[in-house]
This record gives C-alpha cells, structure tokens and sequence, in this order.
C-alpha cells in the first residue's frame, strides 16, 4: 500500500457522499496525488483497488486533467500563461523561473525541488499575474521579487501572502446584494445570519416549488455562466417528480479566461451561495445539491466545506433542512484543472468521475443528468441571486438591471487598465464606463485598442466600440455576447496576433478531444496563428482560418469548438491588417506587444 | 415491433422504424451517409460529427446517428452546411495522417482513403509538420497499433467495453493529444481481440496475422460461414491465388452479430498445410481415386458378405456437410451398419461466440438422426470394437483420436479386420487402413452446416480443388453407387430433394431458399 491508512480513511468517508462512490475519484485523485507527489502505475492501481476500477481505467480519467499530469517536483510552480496573465507580464515571470531553477518550463529542476509549469487561466485575472505552487493558495499579483522569495522557500512565501488580497468591490451608489460590504467576509454562519442570512430559504419553504420558478422566472435573472439563459425557465424543464432522485448540479468550475467572479462569492460569502442552492433546490424538488468547484480554488473549496459543514451542525442541511421539512443535502466536489469541465455536460461527466467530455445531447440534463437522474445546473454565481429575488421579489429585481438582463453582475476587468478587479454593477453598466470609470482606465497615455468583453470564448470588439451597454441585448448589437462578463482590455501597444494565438493555444489545449473538428482543428488555427505570429505566414494561411472556423462553428457536441471558431475568426475580421502585416513583414509590427 | 414510419431524405421517402437512428434508417434505404464512430453493434458516440444532415424545423445540424425516426421528418443532405462538415471532417483528419497508404493493411477498404476521395479536396493545405505517434506498437498477442493513424472514433474501446467487457483499450491526455492504447501490462488479448481490426474505420488496427501479407484488391471474397465450432459464425472467405488470407467476420444478427472469435478467425491455415493429404491411399501408398474407390466399394462388399454389416462400425464427421453426412448415412444404412457414432472434439466455451465443440456440424448429424445417445454413440462403437462385435470401422474425420486416450484407441485400431478413413493428414495410427480418402475442407466445397442452435447456413467453395478431386459427399456417392447401383448423384438440389422424401427436419426447408442469414430449422429439440 502507498497510500496511509488516513487518506483511505478520507476517501473512503467521500465516497459516502455519493450515489456512486466513483464521484469520489477525483477526490481520491487528489488525496494520493498529494501525498505522493506523484502518480503512477501503482497509485492508479490503489486508487482503483478501491472503486472497483482497473488501474488502466484510473490512468485514463487522470490523464484528462492537467492537475494530475503535472510534472514531478517538491514544489510544482504552475504560471498561469493565459491571456490576462500574459498582457501582465507572466511570459517575464516563467524566463525568470527558468533561469533560477536552471529547468525549462515543463520539466523539473536538477534538484528535484522545482518543477515550472505554464497553465491555462487560473481563474484570477484580476490579480494577474498569478502562480499557484502545488495545491497551495495563490501566489497573486507576482512580481519579480516575489519569485526570488518563492525560489528561496515556497512555504514562506505563500504563508507571507495569504489569504489573498480582496478584489471585489461593491461601488458607490450601488445597493450591492451578491457581495459583503467592502473589505468584509463573512465566512462563518453567524456572520451570515447577522445579516439576515437563511431568511430567504425559510421564506421560500412556505412557496410552492412552482411558485418559487416563477417568482425567479418573472425577476428575469437568466444564468451568469456565460449562456444567460432564463434560470426560472430551465427550472421547469425538471421532469414532473417520481420516485427518482433529482439532483442540482452547481457550476463552480470558473475557468474561463477573464472570468474570476465566482471565486468572490465563494471566498466572502459562502453561505449565501450555499442559502441559493437550497432555494434552487426547492424549487426543481432536488433531494441534494453537489458543488463542482475547479480544483485549484483550494481556498474556496475550504471555506465551502467548512460552510457546509457549520450548515449541516446546525441543521441547516441534513434531515430537517431548513425550509425543506425533509431531508436535503450539499457536497462539494475539487475538479482537477480542465477547463471543458466548465460545460455543463462536461462537467456531470467529471463529477461521475470520468474523463469531463462533454455528453451529445438528447438526453438532456433535465431528463438524464447527474449518475442517470433528472439534474437541472446552475452557475454559482446564479444561484446566489436567488435569496435576495425571494426576499425583495421580481419587480425590485428587474428594476436592478437593464431591459431583459435584470439584476446585478460581478463584472470582471482584466487586462490593461488601472484597477483590474471584480466590481458588482447592475447589468447594463456602459463599458467605457466599465472600463474608465470603476477600473480607472488605462496607462497614461495608451488607448484601448480591444476588448473581449466575456471571457476569451467570445467575440473581441474594437476600441472604438466600447459605447455598449453591457446586457445581453445590448453586446449583440456589435456581434458578440454578454458571456461570463468578464472583460479583458488590451491597449494600443498589444499585438492583436498575439492575443488571437494565446486564445487559439488555450482552446488546442482544452478541448477534450472528442469531436472530429474541434480536436484536429483546434489545433490546426494553434499552429497557423503560430507561424503567422512568428512570421512565417503565408497569405493564404488566412483563409484556412476563416475555413477551419466554419469547419469548427456549431458543428461539434458542445460550444468549445464555437468558441475557438469566434476567437480566431473574430481577431482576423477586426484586426485583419495587423496579421497582414505580420505575413508581409514576416515578424511582428508591434515591438512593444506582451511577450508569450 | 416498432412501428413503420415515413421520413423524406432529400425529396425521397423512405420507410423506417421509429425510433431507429436516422442514419441507419438511410443507411438501409441505400442513401449514402459518410460516417466513422457509429456502428449498429455498439453503442452511439456520436463524436466524430461525419453522419450531421439538415433536419427540417431544427435550426442546428444535427448528428443522425443520434437522431431518433419520426414520422414526417424532413432531411437534407444536400445543403452547403452538410458539405462544409463533410469537408472539414475529411481536411481535418488528413491533417495529421501519415498518409502512410502503400504500407497499411486497410489500404483499399480504407474509411478514410473513400470518403477522401469522395468529399475531401484535391489538393492539401496544411504545410505544419505531422504529429509524430507510436506506430506498429505490439499491444497483444494477435494486435497491432498504428496511433498515428487513428482518427478517435473510439470503436474499438467501445468493442472492449461493450462487448468482450474487458476494457483493454483507452484513450488518454486530451485534445489533439489524445491517443489511443493500452494501458501498462493489461495488453488487447481478450479471445475476440481481432475485431477490432474489423471495425477500425482505417488502419490503426492491424492484425499480426494479415500484416504486410497482401493488397486487399487482390482478394476475393466468398460468403461461408466459420468451421471452428458449433456456433457457425458468418464469415468472408478472403481468397487470393486459391489460398486463404484471411476469414472476416460477417454480420448475421442471428448468430454473431458482425463478430467473430480469434481462434476461428486463425483457423485456416490448416487448408494449406503442406501434410494435407492430396491423394488417396491404399494400403498406406499413393493410388488414383479409381483405384481407392475400386479398393474401399470391393473391401466394403467384401466384408459384409462375409462378417455381416453388423459387424461394421461407422464413425461420422461433424465437419462434413448436412447434405454429406445425409449421403453418408444412406451409404452406411445400404452396408447394413447399425454401430454409428460421431466424435467431436471438444475445448473451451463462454458465454458470448464460441462453444465447446469445435466442429460446425454435430447439429446437423444428430438432426439427421445418424447418431444417438447423449455421447452421440461413442462408447456403444468403441466397447463393439473392443468386444469383437464390431471388427470393421468407416472413419470419417480426425476428431476421435483427439476424443479418446492414445492407449485405448491404439488398442482398438488394432483389433479392426477393415479401416476406411476420410482423413486431413496421413497419420501413422492409420497405417493399418486399406483406404485413406483425402477429406475436403469447408473452403473447397459447397453445402450447410446446421449450427448448435439449429440454424442451416450455406457454405461456400472459395477454393478450386485439383482435377479430378472427390469431396467427401462425392466419395460418399460414388461407393454407395458401387455398392447399392443407386445412380446417385451428388448435386446439391438433388441431395436436398431426397433429404426431403427422408421425412427428416430438412424436409421443411427449401435449399434454394437459404439466403446469406441461413434458416433456423422448425423442430427445435435434438
């Protein structure tokens, strides 16, 4: 045995959360990884001793996720090299790395000690550049010197910086209801109910399941993952209720690159996501609630479980739930550092413990979701609107917000401006506004060139078409989508080639390679973006991107291959001269530009 | 029974049922639907994207392998959105080929290399180096791994999971880095292995068997079914200069699907073999057929006249046809035998294909009620011998001296006073036979094989036989003709008309009537 008889012991207390105990396999994943330090044959063997599983299957399901597959080390130090950690200088920071521990990115360092590797979007553009070491909490905002002092003793210097630094801020004159005040958390129960916590879900448990959808239908709150469907409405699309079990399924898998927003909620006010999930719950008759949050938020996932854990204590969760009169119950599942996992589908599938590829559709969710049962998912952040629309109703709500897009948003800004943070503002804020006025706008004298304006899945505007409101409605108008909100501005000395190849990286990297056109063709715009930014394209390269983007564009199980589509589509169609430039000059125009 | 529906592909009706997926629907119809990933006998993936059609009222494409019929439904398959998917799956995947045609076994029944042909472009794009992967990767006994080929369909997990439930093959990392293999030690052994090879849509899958051996332009095919054991799985003969190259599997959802085991699919060599006995013998020395007919009728003759046919014993052969084991029986019925017993060599079973007698025929033998007993008469035969009732022995086939321990049955060899054999090979415990006649194999001949459920399937000739060859139902023939001055003859249709005045099951099933899926015979029941 490699594993101690504790970790057994963990894993084996896991598995009782779960209809299958195979929802426990990441969970076990991480336990053995962590005591360890690394995976092999023979963990995969324990592991799989345990599930009932073969080693090879264990093999198969780790090697789908990056937090399983990194290289071996004492202290694995994962860059983030996304886009919003790039604009900020992390290329810098992995040069510097290398040189100090005399090891390339991806490999270890003679010693052992160290090993550097570069990683997609850790879900803390706000604070970029951002280094995680191990599981440890994050190392934010790094600088140079800090990597000198994490090179000297990780411990130390993670210790130095924790817990991290607060980023979300409620502005003046908004009567803010997903965040604490300023500067505040409130972590344990009491906090919460001082302020009025757990009055929603009591309220709600007089309401009829249906009343409840309605109530959240009429408020108009539509989903803060990224598709801004109507939350009420897919509540009733719930089968009517029989003898099966029904489960809500909530997405914390925040991993979409200038996304950081949930991680707020979770780090300052845990309880009110939780008070969310149970109003949820109520409302599409679920008898548990499982929480998928990705498995780099280890900070986040504490504090979850520790809320849920107070929760259960005091009989807010667990046979007499509050408001429910019955049994209801959350747990809390660590995905292990794939960004496909964020996709609903995908995601059901990593929470049963399998490769997170997302599932071809009929059936649907609704119908056959989480191990087989009816499962409705909701967004963390969604959720959490929930208790305050209960409490304060549908009118109040929709007079929070813009036309059709009702409520606050945690908007995230990244990128080059002065505050980059997470700011809660009623939907339909003006992104100059956004971008001038709560994030402080830009360096002295830079100007906006672009800005993708909800994570990098979606369409990136001109600078000179940031005079849109920010709600669903309103971004259309300039061909591009709401997303998860989180904005990402690059200004004038940003190499638009550049930024369209580290997205195109991200998707060739991400995407579970199920589908045909969406694995060979991620990485085909991958390779040709290369050799244009690198100077070695060819004019003709630029209609195998526009080809290749019809190839991927809604052709494929789930919207990845759309969104690699629209990333590499959309840069040539708004900047096409500067990647012109590129081919006829063979080398980048832009001196100045980001490095990757 | 689902029920029958219509649905319009492209302006033209199709009958369907409902529920069934789509793109088998028009696969059935004769509509061609490019696809890779889905395969009737495993369950829908739906991820290689190929099958997307226009389904009227839905906005999106939509993947008809997972597309249940409805009544009424409007397809398109001829619209700008399908051929850009049918283009870009086809550019995609030859991104990344080897393109290694000239040294791949599937090449000439390549998905790939058709549909390229057909939808792909004229001319390739991408000028990026190759992904370099494993190639010729040993990963079981009878397997082989090309992983630059593989385009992911996941048909051969889904075999391993779904069917032989063994689970061999995965594929790990993601992305453009996916790969296909086997994991540590637990290597692509299971019996059914070679399937896989089958339901590769290229040449990621290569048997060892069939590696570099030829084209497969070259081949000609017959449809016959396997010889390997009761179950009688569907095969393809796959011939090239009268040798066999390969047997496949074909499908027949009655028997086995579209799967076969590895070592009926491997057992054919025996064909070829060099040992095989290619002429008759007479008392242990090369003879013509005239000489060893002339020999065996007047032995025969010979020995009824003067121990009684009594005294004669008959073992028959659960290899020979339905059609030369009826022939056999009217002949040992006209010598007056009335000790007949059948060997069949037994192995190991499980629960999916393969049974444990590994013969085609013992079905067909008992149904024609020429043996009886729970040990198809074996012991009754052996213990006439050994007590001198029976003092001469018409042996059809090998498999006794597999069934009965060396001593006993060189004890019992010895004491016979007459030995006709039909054998494959010569064998030294045969040295005392007056006659050894050349059996023929399921290869060179025609005929059925009643399998273990009582299914009669047709097998057919793939092989010429030398001039003036005899097949056993001819040899048969010609001595019951010697000896009975019968005037038969051994054409098929004819054997199957007297098989029907016999009153025996047979008699209910037209001969001309058994189609590529056989005829399950009415009396179930020995």
């Amino acid at each position: 045995m490699l594993l101690s008889s504790a970790t057994h012991d963990r894993i084996r207390a896991e598995i009782a959360h779960y209809p299958n105990p195979r929802g426990a396999l990441l969970f076990a994943l991480h336990q053995a990884r962590d005591e360890l330090g690394r995976l092999g044959r023979d963990a995969y063997a324990e592991v799989g001793a345990i599930f009932g599983m073969r080693a090879g299957e264990v093999a198969e399901v780790a090697s789908f996720y990056s937090l399983f597959t990194q290289p071996s080390a004492k202290a694995v130090i994962q860059v983030c090299t996304n886009l919003p950690c790039c604009l900020r200088g992390a290329r810098g920071l992995v040069e510097l790395l290398e040189h100090q521990i005399g090891a390339k990115a991806g490999a270890s360092s003679p010693d052992g000690r160290f090993a550097i590797s570069e990683v997609e979007c850790l879900g803390s553009c706000g604070t970029a550049p951002v280094v995680q070491v191990n599981r440890n909490p994050y190392l934010e905002n790094v600088t140079p010197d800090l990597i000198a002092e994490l090179t000297a003793s990780p411990e130390a210097a993670i210790a130095a910086r924790h817990p991290a630094p607060i980023i979300s801020i409620i502005p003046d004159g908004v009567d803010g209801y997903l965040l604490p005040p300023n500067g505040a958390k409130w972590l344990t129960l009491d906090d919460y109910r001082n302020h009025g916590g757990y009055q929603a879900v009591v309220k709600a448990g007089q309401m009829t399941p249906k009343d409840i959808a309605n109530l959240v239908k009429d408020a108009g709150l539509r989903g803060r993952g990224g598709a801004g469907f109507v939350t009420g409405l897919k509540w009733t699309f719930m089968p009517p209720k029989d003898d099966r079990p029904r489960y809500l399924a909530v997405n914390a898998d925040e991993s979409e690159p200038g996304t950081f927003k949930d991680r707020q909620i979770m780090e300052r006010n845990p309880h009110l996501m939780l008070e969310g999930i149970m109003i949820a719950s109520m409302a599409i008759e679920a008898n548990a609630a499982f929480i998928y949050i990705r498995g780099e938020y280890v900070d986040a996932y504490q504090i979850l479980r520790n809320a849920i854990g107070e929760a259960y204590r005091a009989g807010i969760l667990g046979d007499n739930a509050l408001g429910f009169g019955r049994r209801f119950d959350i747990h809390i599942q660590p995905g292990a550092g794939a960004y496909i996992c964020g996709e609903e589908s995908g995601m059901l599938e990593s929470m049963e413990g399998r490769k997170g590829q997302p599932r071809k559709r009929p059936p649907f969710p609704a119908q056959k979701g989480l191990w087989g049962q009816p499962t409705t998912v909701d967004n963390a952040e969604t959720v959490s609107h929930v208790p305050s629309i209960i409490m304060r109703g549908a009118d109040w709500f929709k007079a929070e917000g813009a036309e059709k897009a009702a409520g606050h948003t945690l908007f995230g800004i990244s990128g080059h401006v002065q505050r980059p943070g997470v700011y809660e503002l009623k939907l339909g804020v003006k992104l100059r506004d956004l971008i001038f006025q709560y994030a402080g706008g830009l360096a002295d004298g830079r100007t906006v060139k672009a800005v993708i304006p909800g994570g990098v899945s979606m369409p990136v505007l001109r600078g000179d078409q940031i005079d849109i409101a920010m709600d669903h409605e309103s971004v259309r108008k300039v061909n591009t989508l709401l997303g998860t909100a989180g904005v990402i501005v690059m200004d004038d000395r940003t190499c638009m080639v550049r930024a369209a190849l580290v997205i195109a990286r991200f998707f060739e990297h991400e995407s579970c390679g199920q589908c045909t056109q969406c694995r060979e063709g991620t990485g085909w715009l991958y390779r040709v973006l290369t050799r244009i930014e690198r100077g070695d394209g060819r004019m003709e390269d630029l209609a195998t991107i526009v080809d290749t983007a019809s190839y991927l564009e809604g052709k494929c199980i789930c919207a990845l291959s759309d969104a690699a589509a629209w990333a590499a589509s959309n840069f040539l169609r708004q900047f096409r001269p500067e990647f012109e430039a590129h081919i006829e000059q063979h080398r980048c125009p832009l001196p100045e530009s980001f490095s990757i | 029974m689902a029920k029958t529906v219509h649905v319009t592909v492209d302006g033209r009706t199709i009958e369907a049922a409902e529920g069934a997926p789509l793109l088998q629907a028009m696969l059935d119809a004769g509509i061609h639907i490019p696809h890779y990933c889905y395969h009737p006998k495993l369950t829908i993936d739906g991820s290689c994207r190929f099958c997307q059609v226009r389904i009227e009222g839905i906005p999106k494409l939509q993947i008809s392998c997972n597309t249940p019929v409805r009544d009424g439904m409007v397809v398109k398959t001829d619209d700008p959105e399908v051929h850009t998917v049918r283009r870009g799956v086809i550019e995609l995947l030859l991104l990344n080929h080897p393109l290694d045609c000239p040294i791949c076994d599937k090449a000439g029944e390549c998905w790939l290399q058709n549909y390229s042909m057909e939808f792909g472009a004229r001319e390739g794009r991408t000028i990026d180096p190759r992904r370099k992967r494993g190639k010729r990767l040993d990963i079981g006994e009878r397997m082989l791994l090309d992983q630059e080929r593989c385009i992911l369909c996941r048909r051969c997990v889904r075999f391993c999971n779904e069917i032989t439930k063994t689970g061999e093959l995965h594929i790990f990392t993601l992305g453009d880095h996916s790969k296909l293999d086997i994991y540590d030690d637990a290597r692509l052994d299971n019996p059914y292995s070679m399937n896989t090879a089958d339901i590769c849509p290229v040449g990621a899958l290569e048997t060892k068997d069939f590696h570099h051996k030829i084209r497969v332009w070259f081949l000609e095919e017959t449809a016959s079914v396997c010889p390997s054991c009761a179950n009688g799985c569907n095969i393809m003969i796959s011939a090239y200069r009268n040798r066999i190259w390969r047997l496949v599997p074909r499908r027949n959802d009655e028997v086995n699907d579209t799967w076969m085991c590895d070592a009926g699919r491997l057992n054919y060599r025996f064909v070829a073999d060099p040992e095989r006995l290619r002429a008759p013998l007479v008392d242990g020395a090369p003879a013509t057929w005239n000489e060893a007919l002339d020999r065996a009728a007047g032995a025969l003759g010979d020995f009824r006249k003067r121990q009684g046919g009594s005294a004669l014993g008959a073992i028959v052969s659960p290899h020979l046809t339905n059609e030369e084991n009826f022939r056999f029986g009217e002949l040992i019925h006209a010598l007056g035998v009335q000790q007949v017993a059948m060997a069949v060599k037994r192995g190991p079973a499980d629960d999916f294909l393969i049974k444990a007698e590994k013969a085609a025929n013992a079905r067909g033998v008992r149904e024609l009620r020429i043996v009886q007993g729970d040990d198809d008469g074996i012991e009754a035969l052996l213990g006439a011998i050994e007590s001198g009732m029976v003092k001469g022995l018409y042996l059809c086939g090998d498999d006794l001296l597999e069934t009965v321990p060396a001593d006993r049955l060189e004890r019992i060899l010895a004491q016979l006073e007459l030995l006709i054999v039909q054998t494959l090979r010569p064998n030294p415990r045969f040295a005392r036979a007056a006659v050894i006649f050349p059996t023929t194999t399921f290869a060179e001949k025609d005929g059925t094989f009643t399998n273990h459920a009582g299914r009669v399937q047709r097998i057919r000739k793939a092989l010429e036989t030398p001039a003036g060859w005899l097949n056993d139902g001819e040899i048969f023939t010609a001595l019951l003709n010697a000896i009975d001055a019968r005037g038969a003859s051994f054409a098929l249709d004819r054997v199957w008309g007297e098989m029907a005045r016999d009153g025996n099951v047979f008699s209910a099933l037209d001969f001309n009537e058994i189609g590529p899926r056989g005829m399950q015979l009415a009396a179930a029941g020995k």
